[in-house]
């Protein structure tokens, strides 16, 4: 069993009087993605300061590569072992794009050639443009050179793809797993579930300050009682709530029907049965964003 | 091979650097080593038979020879257009002065390299010591001080609004020379007028304090120069021991008793027959200086010298100044060229060739009036490497193409410590005032040009007037009320307003393009005058004009102000007139203009 | 840990290119380059030459020349700093394993680079324009004393950027630098103002850094030298400290 590269215990933290984390313990391990999923304000972005030394620990502890943060500041041999995008950072305009892969590679003993990186992250085509009159799908691909070009086992990314469109986003999630695939740690907070959903191997679902559930996303859906049946039928609607399981109904005036249930299985043996004559059926796993809204549901009313 | 790159920037970088730096450009440097031949040469004391060559290293004079030196040094040319060696003599030593302001280096811009001072303000005693053991400048004349002089409570010196100790009584005297040395000064200068004098004219000190304080001088190895004024005080002061007469006397013709008495205890004496008898005759400076059209003399020099003359006394009484001379230079007195500049008639280092002038008038030639000028006064009050052209010497002469008579002077290149000297003659340009009003009462009771004005008497020379200003802007038309009283006894009694160029009472504007000036006034009926001032310039232009109880109009042209130079007015003063008996007077001003030629 | 993260020639190619992007940074910004360039230079042709008549071209030549140094160390580690914290830029060379050093080596360099050349085209408008003469001693002394000066400005400007915001920054720098300029006798001579702001002069650095500049061409005020260098080197400590300050506050900023 590999030691973990990050390793957070009973981490705390407020700010004043407003608590924010309680008590969050996690490991995470390289070659894997971990997404911290949350609504804005959930805390996201603390957790991630703290995790960089950007904040000062008030209760808990952290440990990344075997060391507190704030040893990490103070080592670049150490630091230097990190990636980071930040979600803020926008870069000094008027240097070219080379010219800042250049600079950066400088702080590094032994930065990826710039060919690699150009190629890679696919810089080729603005190399000689000023940082300032990029687009946002180029900046943030220049922020992900800038942040693995020193080859680091851990990478951390605030809301790397906020502002992209489809395209830049999946090439950009495509980088991740390319990342992932060479053994990095890769630590991402996200507001997109469907990101989430896409990249992570690990979700941590954080509402409220606390870790709701620390699990893959497939198994946070599994765990979800409530499937989805659509269908056309022209079983009548109390008929199809006497259904296994069925905790909601839906139609509309064509036959079509959804029908939510815990016990799909069971209840689509029933509805074959009893109606010869179903068809456009399809049955569908809940989505990320049903699962996310019963857990956080579910944990309001715990 | 990115390292050397930037090497090799770097390098290039540097060397375009020093590059740059040394391009950026340098003063002249000063050569002082040279060689300067052939020429005539006077020593100081006598033409040297032959041709001469002079070589200057570091500011001395280190060879003179009758050959070339063999040197590296640069060569002054010496020779006429026609051939004949030019001539060098050593640099000319005004033997009294009294020095402020920029007078040393006026001085030097007409030969005078160095001078001794009879009187000035302390506090620049200092800086005159370290500037004439400065090798490398050549800025100015080097100048010995007497500093402040001895005088009795009241006594001459006292009257020039300078605040100085005076003597009191004999057992002062090692007290006070010791003051004096401790100040800075380089001889004792005392001021005293014999109880047998029959004119006397300020308090003087005794004669047993005269004895003790040159006594008291010597015990301290400074030597006692006397100002006198008349034979009885000659006397005196030779029999006290003195080793100088700052001044001659022309109130009597001067007696075998004097004569042998000056002989015997070796006492120099200066005549400064320039100052007598620009008071005394008033000629020579016009006929020698101001009608040769070709001397390109500064407006400011021309304004000094113009006629100064005191009328209250004989002009044949010069006649005894020129006997006595003659006579002390007959019987081998020592007599140094001095010009008591910048007295009224005076201007600093022009007046030497005046001086040497008078002193040909009174029977020395050319010669041993330069002689006077030059190694005499060096010799007399010890001045180090001076006033003769030897080896080991301080590179000061002056090197002209002829040498018959002293105007000749005029045209010579000016050596200082071994450096050419950049002759200036003419001060800097003044900024010029404007057309229109000077004052506008109506608002301030301060000048639209010019500096100040303000009550003005003659208290700050120790008189007893006064005056006050009170501004009247309510009046049509807006005036500047003076009042005053004049009391008489003061030796030039005034009071009344003064209007000031510059906040320091000496700089002056430009007034070249003014040709009148306008203004209205009213005041306690009677004469009143109007006092114009320049720059370096002691005595005033006046123009009286007449006041009544009612506003009248008055118009003064320019040219009215004879005497001073007007583009460098420094101050106009109107004033009320003495009378016998102190009197209280109004005086009120409004509407001062300025005209132009143009007529506005 | 003993093994250093750089090796030197590592560590010098870093200095390097720092340096030479804060250069290009510099100069590829037309708005902060030719005010810096052309004002002191503009100030003494009109000044210096034209209105004064050449009377004081080498007084204000030093004036002119302090002035002008003062101006690149003050905005570019004033309000380029202030910028940089605020598109967190900085934040995250600070958690590069980038050294703090290199930054600010590079960002000084630029500046000194930059006061070079403003004192260069001064030297050359005094030499052939107005009409200036010095020794080479006391051209090289002016340039130097002049660059050695502006330090702690440079110190002075980066406590500014890790303090100000990026809006209000150019601004702010600006309410110093002139009056710092004004006050401290650099654009009227000292005499001329009134005998409170006198007395006000004698602690503002500007002051002493002009004065070390007149002691070159011997128009300074008399004070011994070491007492204005010992004036800067302490505004020097205490915008160090400062500025550290500063900086490890403003890492623990929250967002």
């Amino acid at each position: 069993m590999t030691e973990p590269l990050i390793r957070i215990r009973q981490l705390s933290h407020s700010y004043g009087k407003a608590p924010v984390l309680h008590q969050l313990s996690a490991e995470l391990y390289g070659g894997e993605i971990i997404a911290v999923l949350g609504a804005n304000g959930a805390g996201k972005t603390t957790l991630l300061q703290l995790m960089l030394g950007l904040l000062s620990q008030q209760q808990g502890e952290i440990t990344i590569l075997g060391q507190a943060p704030s040893q990490i500041r103070r080592a670049p041999q150490l630091s230097g072992q990190l990636g980071v995008m930040l979600q803020q950072a926008s870069l000094p305009g008027q240097l070219t794009v080379l010219e800042q892969l250049r600079l950066f590679s400088a702080y590094y003993p032994a930065p990826l050639p710039l060919q690699t990186l150009i190629e890679r992250f696919g810089l080729q085509s603005f190399l000689q443009q000023r940082c300032s009159s990029l687009s946002g799908g180029q900046r943030q691909s220049l922020l992900l050179a800038l942040a693995l070009l020193g080859q680091p086992k851990i990478l951390f990314l605030d809301e790397p793809t906020v502002g992209m469109d489809v395209e830049a986003r999946q090439r950009f999630w495509q980088l991740i797993r390319t990342a992932r695939a060479e053994g990095l740690c890769i630590l991402l907070t996200t507001h997109y579930l469907e990101e989430a959903d896409a990249l992570a191997d690990r979700i941590l679902l954080l509402k409220d300050g606390h870790f709701i559930a620390d699990t893959s996303p497939t198994a946070l859906k599994t765990g979800l009682s409530q499937r989805q049946i659509r269908c056309r039928s022209s079983l009548p609607l109390n008929v199809l709530q006497q259904l296994p399981g069925v905790s909601a109904v839906q139609h509309w005036p064509n036959q079509q029907v959804q029908i939510s249930s815990s016990q799909v299985e069971d209840c689509l043996r029933q509805l074959l049965q009893q109606d010869a004559l179903l068809c456009d059926l399809t049955v569908s796993a809940a989505s990320l964003e049903q699962a996310f809204l019963q857990l956080t549901t579910t944990a309001e009313t715990h | 091979m990115t390292i050397s790159k930037t090497s090799g920037l770097s390098l290039a970088a540097v060397a375009a650097l020093s590059a740059f730096f040394l391009l950026l450009p340098e003063p002249k440097p000063p050569t002082n080593s040279f060689v300067l031949g052939p020429v005539q040469v006077f020593d100081g004391h006598q033409v040297l038979p032959e041709r001469q060559y002079i070589e200057v290293r570091q500011g001395f004079i280190h060879s003179i020879s009758k050959q070339r030196p063999d040197t590296e040094a640069p060569v002054v040319d010496s020779q006429n257009p026609d051939g004949s060696p030019q001539w060098l003599i050593p640099g000319l030593i005004d033997a009294h002065v009294h020095s402020w302001g920029n007078a040393q280096q006026q001085q030097l811009s007409f030969g005078v390299t160095s001078a001794i001072d009879l009187f000035s303000a302390v506090a620049q005693l200092p800086e005159r010591k370290t500037s004439r053991d400065d090798i490398t400048q050549a800025q100015q004349s080097d100048l010995w001080s007497a500093g402040t002089l001895v005088t009795a409570p009241k006594g001459h010196g006292t009257q020039y609004g300078m605040h100085i100790p005076v003597f009191n009584a004999p057992d002062e005297a090692d007290a006070f020379v010791a003051a004096r040395k401790a100040e800075g000064s380089d001889f004792i200068k005392i001021v005293y007028q014999s109880e047998r004098a029959i004119y006397k004219s300020m308090p003087s000190i005794s004669r047993n304090s005269l004895q003790a304080v040159i006594a008291a001088a010597h015990r301290q190895q400074l030597k006692a120069v006397v100002h006198i004024a008349e034979q009885a005080s000659a006397m005196d002061a030779v029999e006290a021991g003195a080793d100088g007469l700052v001044h001659s006397f022309f109130d009597s013709r001067i007696n075998d008793r004097l004569l042998q008495a000056l002989k015997r205890h070796d006492v120099f004496v200066i005549p400064t027959m320039t100052v007598y008898e620009a008071a005394v005759r008033g000629v020579s400076a016009q006929q020698v200086l101001l009608d040769q059209t070709a001397l390109d003399l500064p407006v400011a020099a021309r304004a000094a010298l113009s006629s100064s003359r005191n009328p209250r006394i004989p002009a044949a009484l010069y006649q005894n100044l020129i006997d006595n001379t003659r006579a002390m230079h007959q019987a081998g007195i020592r007599l140094l060229a001095g010009t008591d500049a910048p007295n009224a008639g005076t201007y600093h280092g022009l007046s030497m060739v005046l001086e040497l002038t008078l002193l040909q008038e009174a029977g020395l030639s050319l010669l041993e009036a330069l002689h006077c000028a030059t190694a005499a006064p060096a010799q007399a009050f010890d001045l180090p490497k001076r006033g003769r052209i030897a080896v080991g010497q301080r590179a000061d002469f002056l090197l002209m193409p002829r040498l018959q008579q002293p105007t000749d002077l005029l045209s010579a290149q000016v050596f200082k410590n071994g450096q050419r000297v950049d002759i200036n003659r003419h001060p800097p340009q003044r900024p010029a005032v404007k057309a229109g009003a000077l004052a506008d009462f109506s608002h301030s009771d301060q000048p639209l040009q010019g500096a100040a004005f303000a009550a003005s008497s003659d208290q700050m020379m120790q008189g007893k007037s006064s005056a006050s200003l009170t501004l009247q802007p309510q009046n049509s038309p807006a005036s500047l009320q003076v009042n005053g009283k004049l009391v008489p006894g003061a030796a030039y009694p005034w009071a009344g307003v003064a209007w000031s160029a510059a906040a320091d009472y000496q700089q002056g504007l430009d007034f070249s393009a003014i040709s009148r000036l306008q203004f209205q006034v009213r005041g306690s009926a009677g004469t009143y005058r109007l006092l114009a001032f320049s720059e370096g310039n002691q005595r005033p232009a006046e123009v009286s004009f007449a006041v009544t109880a009612d506003w009248q109009p008055l118009e003064i042209s320019l040219s009215q102000l004879s005497g001073i130079d007007p583009s460098r007015l420094s101050m106009l003063v109107w004033t009320a007139n003495p009378t016998p008996q102190a009197h209280d007077f109004t005086l009120e001003l409004a509407e001062i203009k300025l005209l132009a030629n143009s007529g506005q | 840990m003993n093994n250093p993260w750089l090796s030197l020639s590592q560590r010098i190619a870093l200095y390097k290119t720092e340096a030479e992007m804060d250069l290009k940074t510099l100069w590829r910004t037309p708005g902060f380059i030719l005010p810096c360039l052309a004002f002191p230079v503009l100030f003494y042709l009109l000044f210096g030459v034209m209105l004064s008549k050449g009377q004081h071209a080498e007084y204000l030549l030093v004036s002119y020349a302090a002035f002008g140094v003062m101006g690149p160390a003050l905005f570019n580690f004033g309000a380029n700093v202030a910028t940089e914290r605020a598109q967190g830029w900085l934040t995250l060379k600070q958690i590069s394993p980038a050294p703090i050093g290199s930054w600010l080596f590079g960002k000084t360099l630029s500046c000194l680079l930059l006061a070079l050349l403003i004192i260069l085209l001064l030297f050359v408008c005094a030499g052939a324009i107005a009409g200036v003469r010095l020794y080479t001693s006391q051209w090289l002394q002016l340039a130097g004393v002049l660059l050695l000066g502006t330090i702690p400005f440079c110190l002075l400007g980066l406590t500014l950027g890790l303090t100000l915001s990026a809006k209000s920054a150019p601004a702010t720098i600006n309410l110093i630098y002139l009056p710092l300029a004004f006050l401290g006798g650099l654009w009227l001579p000292l005499q001329l103002l009134p005998s409170a702001l006198q007395q006000l002069a004698l602690v503002l650095p500007s002051y002493h850094l002009g004065q070390l500049g007149y002691a070159v061409i011997g128009k300074d005020r008399g004070e011994p030298f070491w007492v204005n260098v010992a004036v800067l080197v302490l505004y020097s400590l205490i915008f160090i400290w400062l500025a550290t300050r500063r900086f490890r506050a403003q890492s623990q900023d929250r967002r």
